[in-house]
């Protein structure tokens, strides 16, 4: 068992953490507007349109912004201290901004690298993660 | 009563701060309302309305309720606000809508926890940070509420080429506020190179650029025209203004626009007032780059020039435009609601050793991550 938080899949959510143990990241498309919506929720925040497709992302993204977490929140975290927490940037047709980890060393990231998305496995949940492009 | 009709910040209380382990949290709101109450020159039975925020550490159903019950205070109006740090600044707006609907003639607003003792340490840390990062999409990944800041912080060097040494004159300036002062949490003077070597928390942002953790209370009357004419020193609210944007950081459309945008302009525009006019500014600085923001946000400068306006423009008492006189919550203790308080001492004339000439006054507040704003104006009766 992990220390560390596991998403407890709510009914928006669980479609999403279903495809992600495929290692699948699917964003809900609006079939009104277009807009593509992270996370999961019940109606569109653009337009409140409630039908949506389920679109798959390619993995790649750009880092929007990213931070070197010295000091853990928990416990569960401190042995992964100095890790990188990030704000990426899905694709180049998406708004869609995730946060999640980018599994390198601290000192080699920056804002605006290219990263694809890898997959941590966490007490039976695939959880997305990045990894730098090559 | 028309919607017009002038409201005044008629008294200002707060109770001790620091480490106050023989208080609870409802006793330090009552503690800072007493003190308020009393300061505006008002009685007990003056007071027929109520703001309160919350308690992480003794959460209640209906804290403004508890409060009053304590208080043993009849009320016409009653509000519990839950709106992070903004409560207290979003509490003014509210009250004063109160008072001009005629709904009421003297709100107290109160703000304050215990989180410093009222936590064992570890939770303290940990409450907070459960507390504002999204349960499944953001706290898997172990951001700390400094990292979701300094999310911003980074992009702002990013893109505008923001340096550390900017940030930290921020936590440099309010602590030689408190410093001059001699009172607050914090009150040793520091350089900018004692901010850097203070150790990352979250890069780029150090320990000295965090928020202190505080058991405190800080409480407010806000007062009708009529009521105003019988108390000790009143101050008017000339503008109020809310905006409020997304709750989670990965949200954000563009890390650098905050809602103070929105804020700012709805109560420069009540007070028919212009950023220029403003003599000195109370802004919330939980992290460094929160004012910096504001600065930004608010018009004092363009966008990407909070740096810049923080190394040559100056946001000491000698500078430009001086920024968190009591030395706010990077030095005087962890709550918002102290800027509030301190602007009205700007234009009382009460603010001691840090005291400016100052015949506008403003106060922002934040709550979240940049994401819950409000702006106040105050300026001499």
């Amino acid at each position: 068992m992990s220390d560390k938080p596991v998403p407890t899949p709510s009914e928006d959510t669980a479609r999403f953490w279903e495809a992600c143990n495929e290692d699948r990241f699917v964003v809900q498309r609006c079939t009104d507007c277009g807009t593509e919506r992270f996370y999961p929720a019940a109606a569109c925040p653009n337009c409140w349109h409630t039908d949506f497709e389920e679109v798959e992302l390619d993995g790649t993204g750009t880092v929007e912004s990213f931070t070197v977490v010295h000091r853990a929140p928990t416990e569960a975290f401190e042995a992964d201290t100095p890790y990188v927490v990030a704000l990426v940037t899905m694709g180049a047709e998406t708004d869609v901004t995730v946060m999640a980890n980018v599994l390198a060393d601290p000192g080699d990231v920056s804002v605006g690298d290219s990263v694809t998305m890898t997959w941590e496995e966490r007490d039976g949940q695939q959880l997305y993660q990045f990894e730098l492009a090559e | 009563m028309g919607s017009t009709q002038r409201v005044a910040v008629t008294g200002i209380g707060e109770s001790p701060i620091g480490s106050t382990p023989d208080m609870d949290s409802i006793n330090l709101y009552a503690t800072a309302c007493l003190e308020a109450v009393d300061d505006a020159g008002l009685e007990k039975d003056d007071i027929d309305g109520l703001v309160t925020g919350y308690s992480l550490v003794d959460p209640k159903l209906m804290h403004s309720t508890v409060v009053a019950d304590y208080l043993g205070l009849n009320l016409s109006y009653n509000e519990s606000l839950r709106l992070g740090g903004a409560t207290p600044f979003v509490g003014v707006c509210h009250a004063a809508n109160a008072i001009r609907q005629g709904q009421c003639e003297n709100v107290v607003i109160a703000f304050g926890d215990n989180r410093r003792t009222g936590f064992s340490k570890g939770d303290g840390v940990s409450n907070l940070a459960t507390e504002v990062g999204h349960p499944e999409f953001e706290n898997p990944f172990g951001p700390m509420v400094p990292s979701l800041y300094a999310l911003i912080a980074r992009k702002h060097m990013a893109e505008y080429g923001t340096t550390a040494e900017e940030l930290a004159t921020v936590s440099v300036a309010c602590r030689e506020h408190a410093s001059m002062r001699g009172k607050g949490q914090q009150t040793d003077p520091i350089e900018v190179e004692d901010v850097l070597s203070s150790g990352l928390i979250s890069s780029p942002l150090h320990k000295l650029e965090c928020a202190l953790i505080s058991d405190c209370a800080g409480a407010v009357v806000v007062s009708s025209a009529d009521a105003a004419a019988d108390t000790r020193a009143p101050v008017e609210l000339t503008g109020y203004g809310e905006g409020h944007g997304s709750e989670y950081i990965h949200r954000r459309n563009d890390l650098l626009y905050s809602p103070a945008v929105e804020s700012g302009s709805t109560a420069f525009e009540m007070a028919d007032r212009t950023p220029d006019d403003v003599d000195v500014a109370q802004l919330y600085d939980c992290f460094s780059i929160t004012p910096l923001m504001l600065l930004e946000d608010l018009g004092f400068c363009e966008k990407g020039e909070g740096g810049s306006f923080v190394r040559e423009r100056g946001i000491t008492v000698d500078g430009d435009l001086p920024v968190n006189t009591h030395g706010g919550e990077l030095s005087y203790a962890g709550a918002g609601v102290f800027h509030i308080l301190e602007a009205a001492r700007q234009i009382r004339g009460e603010a001691a050793e840090t005291q400016v000439e100052t015949d506008v006054a403003l106060a922002h507040g934040v709550g979240g991550v940049l994401s819950t704003n409000a702006t106040l104006l105050m300026e001499a009766w």
